[in-house]
C-alpha cells in the first residue's frame, strides 16, 4: 500500500482502453519449460501452428475464447456497458470476449509484479521497460509469449501498421514479446507550476534550477502552502532532475528506472555506464536537496505521506508538482477545472541541455502472458484495438454520445454527461495509435506545437533495441533496490538522519556491498556486443 | 517378506479402523483437509529459498542455487539487521510485557473494591479487541506532523513541532508502548487467574499470622507466579522470531527512514513479496525464520521438560 | 475477620494499596485515551484541524464527517457488508469444523487421534512461508479477489481445536457411553449431546474467531483487488493513507474538495469501524475471560 509509483498517470484519467485478445489455440504452457533463456517463449508459435489447421485466416476460432485483460486504474461506473459493446463486436469478429481486471493505482507497484510472479492465469496486460517489473525482465524470464511469428500469421495488419524501427525497439534477443503503441509523445520529467503565481511574483518563466528556486522561495514567502507537496516517489523525480540537468547524462539500463538508476556520460559513450552516486555532482545534489528540504520546499512528513503531488496540487495544497510532460499536458483540463486561474506551465529539466528523448513504442506495450490459454486470440484482439477505429474509439473513449462526442475533430464531453452514471473508461494507453487518436478538450492545447518543436530537437535513446538480461545479477539488483528504497530515497528528499555528505558516503558503501560494481560490469559486458540503431 | 506382511497388516488395520469409525473420520476431514491444503501443501514451497526464482518456470523448475540467497543476505548485512531488530523487539515485548502484566495482576488482586476491579479489568482488556489498523489510526491521530495531537500540544505550549515520522529512534518506544498497551489486559487476566488459584486458605493463614500485605506479595504471591511466568516466558522465547507484522506494518508502513530500527523479519519478507526485490531472497529469510523458530521451540521444550515436565508441549 | 484485617493494615500495606489504585487508574486512562481522542477528533471541524491539529476538546463541534459518510458512502456500506459476511460465514464454518475435530480428537476409541493431533500441532511449528502461500492461493486455488481468500486462511486454528478438545475432555465419558447404548450414532452424539454442553467453549472460541474476522485486513490487502470487496479494516487503512477520500467514498459525486472533511472523516470512519466492537464488548468480554481461564497457562 504504499509507495507506489504513478508512472503514467497521465493519460489515464482521460483515456482508456483495454486490450484484449484472443486467441486460438493453445498449449502455450509446455513450451515455457525451456524458458529462462531468452528464446523461451518462442515455442508457442509452434504449438499453435499445429492446432490452427482447422480454420480460416489460419486460426481456429471455432471455440469461444474468454480473455482476461489486466489494466491499471479502477473500474468506472460505465465500464461494463462499454465492455459489453466491445465484446459484442469481438464475439462476432473473432469469437472472443474480454474480462477486464483492474489493479488500482496505489497498488500498481506491488500487485503488478505479483501478477506475473504468482503464476496467475490471465491473457494480456500492459508492459514497459520502466514499469515496476520491466518488460525486458518479463521477456527474459519467459513470462511473455513470443509473438514474432504469430504476428505474421494472425495479425498481419498489425504487423504492417507498426514501423520496423518500432518493432526493433520491442525486440529482446531478436524476438518480439509485446505490441508497442503507436502514439507519439514525450515524457521528459519536469516541474508543473502555476502561471498565475509566476506572474504575481513578477517572473517570466522557469527555465533553470535557479528560476525554480526563486519561484519556490516566493511561494514560501507568500502562500500558505508549500511549493511541492507529494510523497516518497518525488525522490525519484528529484533524481531525474539531477540526471536531466547534468551535462549529457542519459539514463542507462541495468537498474530499474523507477529507482536511482545507472547513467551514461553521453549518448556517444553509451557503452560505458556508471552510477551517479560516485560523482561529485551527486554529492552536491544531496547537499542541495537537504537545503531544499530544510527550507520547506516540501513538507517534513513527505516520506510518510501517501498522497501524490498532483492530487495535492489540485486540492490547492501546493504550488506545483513534479511529473513528466505528457502527464502535465493530459491533466491540464483537470488542473484547470480544480483551479481555473492556475494555468499550469512546465519546466522541462532536460530541455536546456538538448537531451529530450523520443519515446519508444516499447515504453507502452501490450503483452500476452505465457499463462494465456489463447495467445492468438489475444493478439487478434490487440490488432483490432489498434487498427480498427471503431474498436479504438470504444476502448479509448467509450460510447459515442455517452462518454464522448466529436466536435470539429476534438473529443469532448457530451452535454448530458453525468459522471455518476456515465463516468468511466479504460486506461489502455498502450493501445494508442496516432492515426486514430483524437485531440481532447481536456488536454493542454499546447501539445501539438510543443511536440512539433521537441520533435525537431529530440534525440534518440541510444539504448533503443537493447535489452538487458538481469539473470546473472538478480540478487545484486534486489539488494541495490533495497538500498535505493531507503538511503537513496532519503538522500533525494534531504531526509537522511546524518549530514548529507556522510550519508552519501554511507550510500556509496552500501551500494558497493550490494554489488553495484558487478551490475555495472554485467551491463557493460552485454553492451559490448550492442550497436546503437541509427 | 516379513516387512511386506507387516505392511499389509498395518494397512489392514488402518482400513478396519477407517470402516469402524467412518463417521468420525468424516467429521475430522474438513479440518484435516484445511491443514493439508493451507499448511502442508505450502511447506514444500519453502524450497523457493534455494532457487533463483524464475517467473515462468515456477518454484520447482527454477535453478537450484544452494545457499546463495542466504550468503548474499549475510554479506549485505540485511539478515543481521532484521534478526537483531526482531530479537530485541520481541525480547522487550516479552520481558517488559510480562513484568508489567504481573505487577498489574498483583495490584488488581490487592484491591478490595469489586466495582473498581471489574471496571478496570474491562478497560484494560479493551485494547486487545482492537485491530492494528485502528492502532495505526491512533498513531496517525497522535503523531502526524501537521495535525497530530502531540504536535498540537507542543505548538500550544509554544514549542516546535516534532517530526516523529523522520526519527527512527523514537519509534522503538512507540512500538513497544503500543504493544504493552494492547497486551497488558490480556496477560494480566492470565496471571490474575493464577493468583486466584492460589489457595485462599493459605492467604487467610497468612493474615492470621500477621503477615503484612507486602510480605504476602513477596513470600507468597510472587513465588507462586514464578512457574507461570517462566513458562510463558519460555513459550514466548520459542516464538521470538515471529514478529507482530500487524503492529509494525500499520505503524511504520513504507516509511523507509524508519526501517533501520523498525524493520523486522516479517516486514522484510513482506516487502520482498510485494516490492521490487526478489522472491527468493525474501523466501530465504522466511525459511531461516521458520527453521530457527523450530529449533528454538524444541530447545525451549527441552528446558521446560527438565524444570516442569507436566507443562512440556511434547 | 474483616475488622481484624483492617486492624492489620500497616503503613506499607496502605501504601501498596494506594499505589495500586493510582497505577491502575492511570493505565486505564491510557487505554481509553486514544479512543477518546479519536472520537473527539471525528467531531472536529475541518478548518480547525487544518489550522490547529487534532484536539481532545475541540472549539467547535461538527457532525459533518458523519453526515458525509452516512449519506454518500456506498463504499463504506459495502465494506461493512463484506466484513459482516466474512465474520458470520467464517465463524460459523470454523466453529463447526473445529468442534467436530475437537470431538473426534477427544474420543479415546479413535485410534489415530495422536497422529492427527500431531499433524495439526506441527503446523504451528513450521510454516512454508508467505511467498509459497501466496502462489498457492492465487495460482492453484484461484482465490484472488474472492471473499473466500479472507475466510479460508483463518477459518480454523490449531490452538482453538485443542481448546475445544480440552473442553470436551471435561464432559464425562458416562454420557457418551449411555448414548451409545441407546444406539445413537457418532454424529448424533456430537450434535445432540456434546454440542449443547459445549456452548461455553463455542462462545469463547467463536468470539476469538469472530474478532479475528472482524479485524481482518491482511488477506484483503494481499488478495482483494475490487474496491467493492474490501473488508472494513482494509477500507479504513486505505482511507487513512489517502487524501482523495472523495474517490474512495463516493465514486464520482462532485464535491468541492475544500469543503471535504478529509481529516475528520478518517477518524469518523475509524469510529464506525470500531463501534460494533465497543457495543458488543461488555457481552463478549465475559466469555473471553472465561475462555482465557480454560485455556490459560498451557498456552
Amino acid at each position: 500500500m504504499k509507495g507506489k509509483k504513478m508512472k503514467y498517470p497521465l493519460i489515464l484519467s482521460s483515456v482508456m482502453l483495454l486490450g484484449s485478445v484472443l486467441a486460438g489455440c493453445s498449449s502455450s504452457k509446455d513450451e515455457n519449460a525451456s524458458s529462462g533463456s531468452p528464446s523461451s517463449g518462442s515455442a508457442s508459435s509452434g504449438s499453435s501452428a499445429a492446432a490452427s489447421d482447422k480454420t480460416a485466416g489460419g486460426v481456429d476460432i471455432s471455440k469461444e475464447a474468454k480473455l482476461v485483460y489486466y489494466l491499471w486504474g479502477s473500474e468506472g461506473v460505465a465500464n461494463k456497458d462499454i465492455l459489453a459493446q466491445i465484446n459484442k463486436k469481438l464475439k462476432q469478429d473473432i469469437n472472443a470476449t474480454i474480462e477486464v481486471k483492474y489493479i488500482d493505482w496505489p497498488d500498481v507497484a506491488t500487485k503488478y509484479p505479483l501478477l506475473f510472479a504468482s503464476g496467475e492465469k490471465f491473457d494480456m496486460s500492459h508492459a514497459s521497460p520502466g514499469a515496476p517489473v520491466s518488460y525486458f525482465s518479463l521477456a527474459n524470464q519467459g513470462a511473455l509469449v513470443d509473438i514474432t511469428d504469430m504476428l505474421d500469421k494472425v495479425a498481419p495488419k498489425l504487423k504492417a501498421e507498426i514501423p520496423e524501427q518500432t518493432w526493433a525497439g520491442a525486440k529482446v534477443n531478436g524476438k518480439i514479446y509485446g505490441v508497442p503503441s503507436l502514439y507519439s509523445e514525450f515524457t521528459p520529467t519536469g516541474f508543473a507550476y502555476r502561471s498565475d503565481l509566476l506572474k504575481k511574483y513578477g517572473m517570466e518563466k522557469i527555465g533553470s534550477i535557479a528560476d525554480m528556486e526563486k519561484y519556490m522561495d516566493n511561494v514560501l514567502a507568500n502562500e500558505s502552502y508549500p511549493p511541492i507537496n507529494g510523497n516518497a516517489n518525488d525522490a525519484f523525480n528529484m533524481y531525474r532532475m539531477l540526471v536531466d540537468t547534468t551535462d549529457m547524462w542519459i539514463n542507462a539500463p541495468g537498474i530499474s528506472l523507477t529507482e536511482l538508476n545507472l547513467v551514461t556520460k553521453s549518448p556517444d559513450d553509451y557503452k560505458h555506464v556508471f552510477h551517479p552516486a560516485f560523482t561529485q555532482e551527486f554529492e552536491d545534489w544531496a547537499v542541495k536537496m537537504r537545503q531544499w528540504a530544510d527550507k520547506g520546499y516540501w513538507p517534513k512528513d513527505i516520506l510518510s505521506s501517501q498522497v501524490d503531488a498532483g492530487t495535492n496540487f489540485r486540492a490547492a495544497n501546493s504550488a506545483g508538482y513534479l511529473t513528466h510532460a505528457q502527464d502535465w499536458i493530459g491533466k491540464y483540463g483537470t488542473d484547470m477545472k480544480a483551479q481555473p486561474e492556475s494555468d499550469p506551465y512546465f519546466y522541462t529539466f532536460a530541455e536546456a541541455n538538448h537531451k529530450i528523448k523520443r519515446k519508444l513504442g516499447v515504453e507502452n506495450s501490450t503483452v500476452i502472458s505465457t499463462n494465456s490459454a489463447n495467445p492468438e486470440r489475444a493478439l487478434m484482439a490487440i490488432e483490432k484495438f489498434m487498427t480498427d477505429p471503431e474498436y479504438y474509439n470504444l476502448i479509448q473513449y467509450g460510447l459515442e454520445g455517452r462518454q464522448y462526442v466529436i466536435e470539429d475533430g476534438v473529443k469532448k464531453t457530451p452535454a448530458g454527461f453525468d459522471d455518476k452514471k456515465d463516468g468511466g473508461g479504460f486506461a489502455a494507453w498502450s493501445l494508442r495509435n496516432d492515426k486514430y487518436n483524437l485531440p481532447m478538450d481536456t488536454e493542454n492545447p499546447i501539445r501539438s506545437s510543443l511536440y512539433d518543436e521537441w520533435n525537431k530537437v529530440a534525440i534518440n535513446d541510444p539504448y533503443m533495441g537493447f535489452s538487458f538480461d538481469p539473470k546473472n545479477v538478480t540478487t545484486e539488483i534486489a539488494a541495490i533496490s533495497n538500498v535505493n528504497q531507503q538511503l537513496g530515497m532519503q538522500l533525494m528528499l534531504g531526509k537522511t538522519s546524518k549530514d548529507p555528505k556522510e550519508a552519501v558516503a554511507e550510500y556509496r558503501k552500501q551500494l558497493k556491498a550490494a554489488g553495484i560494481d558487478k551490475v555495472v560490469a554485467e551491463v557493460e559486458k552485454q553492451l559490448a556486443n550492442f550497436e546503437k540503431i541509427g | 517378506m516379513h516387512v511386506l506382511s507387516r505392511l499389509k497388516l498395518h494397512c489392514g488395520n488402518v482400513l478396519r479402523e477407517l470402516l469402524k469409525n467412518k463417521i468420525l473420520f468424516l467429521m475430522l476431514t474438513p479440518v484435516i483437509l484445511y491443514f493439508i491444503i493451507f499448511h502442508y501443501l505450502v511447506m514444500p514451497g519453502a524450497y523457493v529459498a534455494f532457487v533463483d526464482f524464475n517467473i515462468s518456470k515456477g518454484i520447482f523448475a527454477s535453478k537450484f542455487v544452494g545457499l546463495a540467497n542466504f550468503e548474499f543476505l549475510v554479506k549485505n548485512g540485511d539478515l543481521w539487521n532484521i534478526t537483531k531488530n526482531t530479537l530485541l523487539y520481541n525480547f522487550a515485548f516479552l520481558a517488559l510485557g510480562n513484568v508489567i502484566q504481573i505487577v498489574f495482576a498483583i495490584m488488581l488482586y490487592e484491591i478490595s473494591s469489586s466495582w473498581f476491579k471489574k471496571v478496570s479489568q474491562s478497560v484494560l482488556l479493551l485494547p486487545h479487541f482492537i485491530s492494528m489498523v485502528i492502532v495505526g489510526v491512533f498513531a496517525y491521530n497522535m503523531f502526524n506532523f501537521k495535525t497530530g495531537f502531540i504536535n498540537t500540544m507542543l505548538v500550544s505550549l509554544g514549542m516546535d513541532r516534532y517530526e516523529f515520522y523522520s526519527d527512527p529512534g523514537i519509534w522503538k518506544y512507540i512500538i513497544v508502548a503500543f504493544k504493552i498497551w494492547s497486551a497488558t489486559g490480556y496477560g494480566m487476566i492470565v496471571y490474575l487467574a493464577t493468583i486466584a488459584g492460589i489457595n485462599n486458605d493459605l492467604y487467610e493463614a497468612a493474615y492470621m499470622d500477621g503477615a503484612s500485605r507486602s510480605q504476602r506479595i513477596r513470600y507468597m504471591t510472587l513465588p507462586m507466579l514464578k512457574p507461570t511466568f517462566i513458562l510463558l516466558l519460555l513459550f514466548g522465547l520459542g516464538g521470538i522470531l515471529k514478529g507482530s507484522f500487524d503492529l509494525f506494518y500499520n505503524l511504520i508502513g513504507t516509511n523507509s527512514v524508519l526501517y533501520p530500527q523498525t524493520d523486522i523479519i516479517d516486514t522484510y519478507v513482506f516487502r520482498s513479496l510485494v516490492g521490487q526485490f526478489n522472491f527468493s531472497m525474501g523466501a530465504a529469510v522466511g525459511f531461516y525464520q521458520s527453521l530457527f523458530g523450530l529449533v528454538l521451540v524444541f530447545t525451549v521444550n527441552l528446558i521446560v521438560r527438565k524444570i516442569e515436565p507436566d507443562s512440556a508441549l511434547f | 475477620m474483616n475488622a481484624k484485617t483492617v486492624g492489620k493494615e500497616d503503613a506499607g500495606s496502605l501504601f501498596i494499596k494506594a499505589i495500586s489504585y493510582i497505577s491502575i487508574t492511570v493505565f486505564a486512562l491510557a487505554c481509553l485515551f486514544p479512543f477518546v481522542l479519536m472520537i473527539s477528533s471525528s467531531f472536529m471541524r475541518e478548518d480547525e484541524i487544518i489550522r490547529e491539529g487534532y484536539k481532545l476538546i475541540p472549539n467547535h463541534f461538527s457532525v459533518k464527517a458523519y453526515e458525509m459518510l452516512l449519506n454518500n458512502s456506498d463504499a463504506l456500506y459495502k465494506a461493512y457488508g463484506v466484513t459482516i459476511f466474512i465474520t458470520v460465514v467464517g465463524t460459523v464454518a470454523g466453529l463447526l469444523m473445529m468442534s467436530m475435530a475437537g470431538f473426534v480428537l477427544n474420543r479415546k476409541d479413535f485410534k489415530y487421534r495422536n497422529f492427527f493431533s500431531f499433524l495439526i500441532y506441527f503446523t504451528t511449528l513450521f510454516a512454508g512461508g508467505l511467498i509459497p502461500s501466496y502462489i498457492l492461493m492465487v495460482k492453484y486455488l484461484h482465490l484472488k479477489d474472492s471473499l473466500f481468500a479472507m475466510i479460508l486462511p483463518g477459518v480454523v486454528g490449531a490452538w482453538s481445536i485443542f481448546l475445544m478438545r480440552n473442553f470436551m475432555k471435561a464432559i464425562p465419558d458416562s454420557l457418551y457411553e449411555s448414548a451409545t447404548i441407546d444406539g445413537a450414532g457418532d454424529f448424533r452424539i456430537y450434535w445432540q449431546i456434546f454440542m449443547p454442553l459445549a456452548i461455553p467453549a463455542l462462545a469463547t472460541i467463536g468470539l476469538f474467531s469472530a474478532l479475528g474476522f472482524w479485524n481482518e485486513w491482511y488477506n484483503g490487502m494481499l488478495y482483494i483487488q475490487s474496491p467493492a470487496k474490501y473488508p472494513l479494516q482494509y477500507f479504513l487503512q486505505r482511507m487513512i493513507n489517502q487524501t482523495n477520500i472523495q474517490a474512495l467514498i463516493n465514486q464520482g459525486a462532485v464535491i468541492n474538495t475544500a469543503d471535504l472533511p478529509s481529516q475528520s472523516i478518517k477518524m469518523a470512519t475509524a469510529v464506525l469501524a470500531t463501534g460494533p466492537i465497543i457495543l458488543l464488548y461488555p457481552f463478549a468480554q465475559r466469555y473471553f475471560v472465561s475462555g482465557l481461564t480454560i485455556g490459560a497457562v498451557k498456552g
